[in-house]
């Protein structure tokens, strides 16, 4: 039984493009869309990786993994973020805010599953 | 920013793999071939947007919108879709208009794949999985198009012409090609 995976991403399609990569690698996965719901998810259910975007409404990625650093049980959580965003100012808030890594889109499956590996083996 | 003297605005001329919004009285023009523009917008601030792509190549028997190369499509909906957001656009607000995918391209996968029926049906099957309404859509046939978009009105001209089919096949095969070599060295995964 492979790890349970949440894609936190406002788009559906990329939740199903996501969803079937990891589905076809064995992963279990979880969705939700925005960052509100994506801790409404992590809060319900156990969860060993996030990935998650950055620009949703509600709340946005860097957001919740602010709130997940300081939440109890989940703070130390890996979260990749799948985003557009490649510019460094953003890719450094992105590293302060606490997110394990950083995958700009559009993503490699095979990168995407490597980096997976290397964070939950 | 040139100046289009017969609309008597700036114009903004967009090529494949390109995008533009704006929330002013501006045009937004392209020509495609195979390829699609998705005219995006939210009358209500109001802004639009406009986006030139294409799917590089095939991947099997998969849905449009699940394949490999579907990616690069949702890329370019996605980079056009968050910059109107970041210019006040709501996503629920969000309608469109699709043009494209005639059969101008010439190649050598023309017998076992059709490039512009699978960038027509992932354009469409993307916008109906995000929930976005069409307005309008001018899809297919043989012939390229030249659209100009006004995102301060979203009212879109369009016409067909005849003059530019070869150089313009030329540049979206290059651009195909260019796609599939983005495609083997995309993004390096950055672990912090």
């Amino acid at each position: 039984m492979g790890a349970t995976i949440l894609i936190v991403d406002d788009s559906v399609s990329i939740r199903q493009s996501v969803r079937f990569i990891l589905e076809q690698n064995g992963y279990t996965v979880l969705e939700a869309a925005d960052g509100l719901e994506g801790l409404k998810r992590l809060s319900e259910s156990k969860v060993q990786l996030v990935i998650s975007d950055i620009n949703m409404p509600n709340m946005d990625g860097l957001t919740m993994v602010k709130k997940v650093r300081e939440t109890e049980g989940i703070k130390f959580l890996p979260i990749l973020v799948l985003t557009t965003e490649s510019q460094g100012s953003v890719v450094e808030e992105g590293k302060k805010a606490g997110a394990t890594g950083w995958i700009v889109k559009p993503f490699n499956n095979e990168k995407l599953i490597e980096t997976i590996k290397k964070v939950i083996p | 920013m040139t100046r289009n003297d017969r609309f008597g605005i700036p114009e903004r001329f967009i090529k494949p793999g390109e995008f533009y919004s704006s929330r002013d009285d501006v045009v937004i023009s392209t020509i495609l071939g195979s390829c699609i523009s998705v005219a995006l917008f939210d009358a209500s601030i109001p802004v639009g947007g406009m986006n030139h792509f294409m799917l590089p190549y095939p991947k099997g028997v998969e849905a449009a919108i699940l394949s490999t190369s579907a990616k690069y499509g949702i890329n370019a909906m996605e980079l056009l879709i968050n910059d109107l957001l970041k210019m006040g656009a709501r996503k629920d607000h969000l309608r469109a208009k699709v043009f494209g995918g005639s059969a101008v391209i010439i190649h050598d996968k023309a017998a076992t794949y059709d490039i512009p029926e699978m960038n027509i049906r992932f354009a469409i099957e993307f916008l109906d999985t995000e929930g976005i309404p069409v307005d309008s859509l001018s899809v297919g046939g043989r012939l390229p198009r030249k659209i100009y978009f006004f995102p301060a009105t979203s009212r879109v001209l369009m016409k067909y012409t005849r003059t530019e089919s070869s150089a313009l096949s030329r540049r979206e095969d290059a651009y195909a090609h260019r796609l599939v070599e983005e495609a083997s060295n995309a993004g390096r995964p950055i672990l912090f």
